[in-house]
């Protein structure tokens, strides 16, 4: 599924000297390509995980639109949106996103069971991915038993479980060691080449050797670049 | 996942599962409990005015002896006071009088002669329009001589029998409770209790007019002839009969009347300010955890959960909290109400009556109600403001 932007942007309240806001994203189109790893770089505070948001339609713009299969995202009730979300989008958040009260194995299948998919074959996906990342025999275990780097790993296996026509990530590979990063680097790669559409926000240099395409991200503008 | 997302949640985090219910709990123990103790206090006020009966008692009253009612009637304490029979005539010589009835009382006494102390009430079934009506409540039509009917405070079962001044009188049956005074006294006959006087005086515990039971009487209760001032027949008696005071029931009924009313509206008012406070607290409290759980509720929105849908599942948790709070709070509420209904009814000086099956229900169902609202508004506000807050937003803050 291909997702573009049209003259999105986004800005928020901050006091300076000339304006009392500041935009995290200018003004600018995108198109998300298919079979394809598009990486975002850039320093923090660049606009990086906005832009993101945005794609995903989890931050209305203060302008523009973002569209997939001919609908703009935010002129969707909340409802549809959602639905939508689901059944075609995946988002791998910054930070801590887990539901403490659910062990690893039903965190990772949370979308499955959102999307009503919890069957033989969405299962036996999960165990395949927790296998790859190392998180079987944390499959019992809760979200506050694992360290940054299993959370993150185990947030990757959720997102993949569905198989989503479009993947997002934010920073997958922030507190995981070498040979881990290596291994979310080539899953996304190779995930993206069975033709999903992958983006990834990163400011991990390796990610660069990865990418098909490659952008920086400047002042909330994303930039191509060579990758 | 085999239990849903809901006692999921709750399940997980018992510490903030429990508080929340701690507090529904005391909002629903204070509306029920505070409730059953009015709701008592109510009946109590009916039982009076039902077993009251009269419109006008006269008792005895002679240099310091100040006879009241009220300590009869309110606390079942009854003084070793008498008047002979011809102080009855006269009485009953008073103008607008339709109706009169008399009645003896003798204490038993705290020594090996009588089973327990206890407050002995004789009437006459022929002339009785008092205690008559009480026994076709309990299901007792007749009074045997010799029988004794025993107030529902009074440890004895119908088929044992009581030793008053070494005589045994058997328990015919048991009244139904008034939440009055009257509920620690056993009721007989006339002759039976003038046989008990007679066997007191010979132990030397009692002295009656004369030394003849058969001239003495306690107290005389009146009813007043139709279109007569009951407080004129009382005035007329203080004024014309020596001896004697005649109180009108309907003072003593307002009296207690009033008392309630103003424990009533102290009770409510005390009642709705800590329904407004523990809702406020319940708010207050939603409004934290909501705020401590703005990520989870960010994952869920990730992975598809819409903004009603969230609010679906907070909704859920509150409404299981405020049942469980306010079952365990009713459930409180009835044992305490019961456990403390003697300590309250000596403490508030009230007739004290707990309400019939239907009310209890009632003010169970009132009080889960309440609580099934409150809960899930606190938490309806609170779910509101955090599906109103962009996900992005949520996920920015890292």
């Amino acid at each position: 599924m291909k997702l573009q932007a049209q003259n999105i942007s986004k800005r928020f309240f901050r006091q300076n000297r000339n304006s009392n806001y500041f935009y995290a994203v200018q003004p600018c189109d995108f198109d998300l390509e298919e079979g394809a790893l598009t990486v975002i770089m850039g320093r923090s505070g660049s606009g990086k995980t906005t832009f993101m948001s945005l794609l995903a339609g989890l931050l209305p713009p203060d302008s523009g639109g973002v569209f997939a299969e001919g609908k703009n995202l935010y002129t969707m009730k909340d409802k549809a949106l959602s639905a939508f979300r689901a059944a075609h989008l995946a988002v791998v958040p910054q930070g801590r996103a887990a539901l403490d009260t659910l062990s690893v194995w039903e965190n990772v299948m949370l979308n499955a069971r959102i999307l009503r998919r919890e069957n033989e074959e969405t299962a036996g996906k999960a165990k395949e991915l927790l296998d790859r990342f190392g998180m079987t025999p944390l499959k019992d275990a809760r979200p506050r038993e694992l360290s940054g780097g299993e959370l993150r790993r185990m947030t990757l296996c959720r997102a993949l479980v569905t198989e989503p026509e479009i993947l997002f990530c934010d920073e997958p590979t922030g507190d995981l060691d070498e040979e881990n990063t290596r291994l979310v680097l080539e899953t996304l790669r190779d995930y993206a080449h069975a033709g999903h559409s992958v983006l990834l926000v990163t400011h991990e240099p390796e990610a660069a050797a990865y990418a098909d395409r490659l952008l920086k991200m400047k002042e909330g503008l994303p930039e191509a670049s060579d990758p | 996942m085999k239990k849903s997302l809901t006692l999921r949640n709750l399940t997980g985090r018992p510490g903030r599962t429990a508080a929340l219910t701690l507090l529904v709990f005391f909002l629903s123990l204070t509306l029920c409990g505070g409730g059953l103790t009015l709701a008592s206090l109510n009946r109590g006020l009916t039982s009076l005015e039902n077993r009251l009966g009269a419109d006008v008692i006269v008792m005895p009253s002679r240099g310091a002896l100040k006879v009241d009612p009220e300590t009869l009637f309110l606390q079942g304490t009854i003084g070793p006071y008498y008047m002979p029979l011809k102080t009855v005539e006269k009485i009953n010589s008073t103008p607008g009088i339709a109706r009169s009835a008399t009645q003896i009382y003798l204490s038993s006494m705290r020594a090996s002669c009588c089973s327990m102390p206890i407050q002995v009430i004789g009437f006459d079934p022929a002339e009785d329009f008092t205690v008559q009506s009480w026994l076709k409540e309990s299901k007792r039509d007749t009074l045997r001589t010799g029988d004794l009917l025993v107030g529902s405070k009074v440890n004895a079962r119908p088929g044992e029998s009581i030793k008053l001044y070494n005589v045994s009188c058997p328990v015919a049956g048991q009244l139904a409770p008034t939440g009055t005074g009257l509920d620690t006294a056993v009721y007989c006959t006339l002759d039976t209790v003038r046989t008990l006087m007679e066997a007191a005086a010979d132990l030397g515990g009692y002295s009656t007019i004369n030394g003849d039971p058969a001239d003495t009487v306690s107290a005389v209760y009146i009813k007043a002839a139709e279109g007569t001032d009951p407080q004129d027949v009382a005035d007329e008696i203080n004024i014309h009969v020596r001896k004697v005071r005649a109180i009108c029931t309907r003072s003593m009924i307002t009296d207690v009347s009033d008392s309630l009313t103003g424990l009533r509206g102290t009770m409510t008012g005390l009642a709705g300010a800590i329904l407004v406070l523990g809702w406020l607290l319940l708010l207050l409290a939603f409004m934290l955890v909501t705020g401590e759980r703005r990520r989870e509720f960010a994952t869920l929105r990730v992975c598809g959960y819409s903004r009603k849908a969230l609010a679906g599942l907070l909704l859920r948790e509150s409404l299981v909290i405020s049942l469980l709070g306010a079952a365990l709070g009713i459930a409180a509420g009835f044992l305490l109400t019961g456990a403390f209904s003697t300590a309250l009814e000596s403490a508030l000086g009230l007739p004290f009556l707990m309400p019939g099956m239907s009310t209890k229900a009632a003010l169970a169902m009132g009080t889960l109600g309440i609580c099934l609202v409150a809960g899930p508004l606190a938490s309806a506000w609170a779910a509101g403001r955090v599906s109103r807050v962009d996900t992005g937003l949520i996920l920015r803050e890292g």
